[in-house]
């Protein structure tokens, strides 16, 4: 990522990508966690499962269990992750309306405040 | 102002277009945000179940560590069982032993006499000595060495001919010698010779010895199904009819019967030999062996027991209830007890005897004895026939206490009586089915006990059923199919857990 210059709109940019990129990554690892846990609750309940969901499992329903949970913690680390970046472009982007408003010293108060909670 | 066209590429952003675009990003914060907690939700329901999952894997764990620990418990003590059986076997024959050594140590002035006589040429005067002793042998009390060396002197006299003996003399010295030194029934020809035979006085006698000699070679385990027992009966029964003065042929023919099942029949010939032993009480304790007069008391007693357990005891003697007939059967099962414990065979000897007053106290319904008897017994040597009186006695007890019954005994709640009933039932379920005399036991328990005795022997039946078809050749690894001790498909409702 480009460091932060007073080129505040494409700095947004690549945050907005990243975040994008994230995003998806979130919602295939939280559907990746689902489906795990709906294995392991079907496993639970005794309902035959597809050829290659036997072999995965290995004959321990168990591992369907570790595999959600796996997923979920990837999926709360990706999510936390985002709400740093959206903060960060919130930050951002109020930095730029001061600069565009002349309020310099306010922006430079903002971003040291935010280097500073960093 | 700029010449410059606005296009979105171009134009410059104000504050107001990142205000608008600071407001979308607080709406997808507040967004990542709820799918955050979302996913913690999720986290936390996932680690709830693995807690649970895990739960119930160390629960299961446990319990078969626990299985494990009860299995080990219940082969140990059937090891230690079989161990003090091999054990008893050993004392049994160190018993005989040194009975026969004590015989012939009392006789010991009859082998000097004989040697005596037939260096003097005078062994006419033993002769007869000799034929009582022969006679003594058939009706039950075995020749000893000093008994046999008159004997076989006679013999020699006889066929030197030295001496002459009357009618089938020498061939019923012959033939009981033949039985004393092989007993496995190649005197079976001579004395049946003997038997068809005129000589009145040794016929009865060659009767009596065949009854003893079919007896003897009967299968012990399937007396039902085995001919020679058939044959041990009529020949006891022909003795008796000319005349047999002696216990041996009725104790033989009880003991015949009581195993396939005749209990009526089987208490009138132990009744018989019992009245015998009572006529002739000073001459039966000199010569008569301690086991025999043992086997009287334990066979009247056993038959009683199996009469009263049907009510039936007054169809073999109109003076006897099934109250009478339980005492009666105490006393003769208590006498019999002391005699093994007196004629050596210790508490283990003791108990083989006093196993079967379990059944009294069932018939009796008089749990609290039932269960410190059976408990009494199982602390020497876990026995079928006790365990199976133990577990009815616990069930029972459990039932009672279920019911809403008072408990019989301090410290004895449900719990503790189902712990008793489901211990005795794995230990039964480890045990050999031959150990439980299937017929016999359910002869000697009340009838509504008989689906209790079909649940009991389940598991050893299964395993003696598999044993037989790998003997047939029938089955590869039959114990391989088999169920562990625990299988609980074999256990009671009441064990279920």
């Amino acid at each position: 990522m480009p460091p932060l210059t007073e080129d505040f709109e494409s700095y947004v940019l690549e945050l907005t990508k990243r975040n994008r990129r994230l995003l998806v990554m979130l919602m295939a690892t939280t559907a990746a966690a689902a489906v795990a846990l709906l294995i392991f609750l079907l496993a639970q309940l005794n309902v035959d499962m597809p050829y290659f969901i036997d072999v995965a499992l290995r004959g321990d329903s168990y591992h369907a269990l570790n595999a959600a949970n796996l997923a979920v913690n990837v999926a709360v680390g990706i999510a936390m992750r985002v709400w740093y970046l959206r903060e960060d472009k919130m930050t951002t982007l109020l930095t730029h309306a001061m600069v565009l408003d002349n309020e310099k010293e306010a922006a430079i108060r903002v971003l040291l405040s935010k280097k500073i909670n960093k | 102002m700029s010449d410059q066209v606005d296009t979105p590429q171009t134009r410059q952003k104000t504050v107001n277009d990142i205000w608008l675009e600071v407001q979308r990003e607080q709406t997808a914060f507040n967004r990542i945000i709820r799918w955050l907690v979302g996913l913690l939700i999720i986290a936390a329901l996932i680690a709830a179940a693995a807690a649970a999952v895990s739960y119930f894997e160390f629960r299961g764990m446990q319990d078969a560590h626990q299985k494990s620990i009860q299995d080990a418990r219940v082969l140990a003590k059937l090891d230690s069982g079989e161990a003090a059986r091999e054990r008893q076997n050993m004392t049994l024959e160190l018993i005989e032993i040194r009975e026969a050594s004590v015989a012939a140590r009392e006789n010991a002035q009859l082998v000097r006499s004989v040697d005596r006589a037939a260096a003097d040429g005078d062994a006419q005067a033993l002769a007869q000595l000799a034929i009582a002793a022969a006679k003594d042998h058939a009706a039950g009390i075995r020749l000893n060495t000093a008994t046999a060396h008159l004997v076989a002197t006679i013999i020699d006299e006889a066929d030197t001919g030295a001496l002459e003996l009357e009618g089938d003399g020498l061939s019923f010295l012959k033939a009981i010698e033949m039985d004393w030194t092989s007993p496995t029934g190649e005197a079976a020809d001579p004395l049946r010779a003997i038997a068809d035979g005129d000589d009145m006085d040794l016929k009865p006698y060659a009767h009596s010895a065949l009854a003893r000699l079919y007896y003897t070679n009967a299968n012990n385990n399937n007396l039902q199904g085995d001919s020679k027992c058939d044959q041990s009966i009529s020949h006891g029964d022909t003795a008796v009819a000319l005349g047999i003065d002696a216990i041996g042929p009725s104790l033989w023919k009880g003991e015949c019967l009581r195993k396939q099942g005749r209990t009526q029949e089987a208490y009138r010939a132990f009744a018989r030999a019992h009245d015998w032993y009572e006529n002739n009480r000073t001459y039966a304790d000199e010569t008569l062996p301690m086991d025999h007069i043992r086997r009287v008391h334990h066979g009247v007693g056993t038959t009683l027991i199996a009469l009263a357990a049907r009510d039936e005891a007054q169809t073999v003697d109109s003076a006897l209830d099934t109250v009478t007939a339980l005492d009666l059967a105490e006393q003769h099962l208590r006498i019999a007890s002391d005699m093994r414990v007196q004629r050596g065979e210790g508490r283990l000897g003791e108990v083989y005897t006093a196993e079967n007053l379990g059944f009294v106290a069932v018939k009796r319904e008089d749990w609290p004895v039932a269960l410190d008897h059976t408990s009494y017994v199982d602390s020497i040597v876990p026995l079928a026939w006790n365990l199976t009186v133990r577990y009815i006695a616990a069930a029972e007890i459990y039932q009672s206490l279920a019911d809403g019954g008072e408990a019989p005994s301090a410290g004895l709640n449900r719990t503790t009586a189902r712990r008793i009933a489901c211990d005795t039932e794995r230990t039964l379920a480890a045990m050999r089915y031959e150990y439980f005399d299937e017929d016999e036991l359910r002869r000697l328990l009340p009838a509504k006990y008989a689906e209790t005795i079909d649940t009991l022997i389940a598991k050893p039946k299964a395993a003696f059923d598999a044993r037989q078809l790998e003997l047939e050749g029938r089955a590869m690894h039959a114990d391989s199919a088999l169920p562990t001790v625990l299988d609980e498909s074999f256990m009671s409702e009441l064990c279920r857990s």
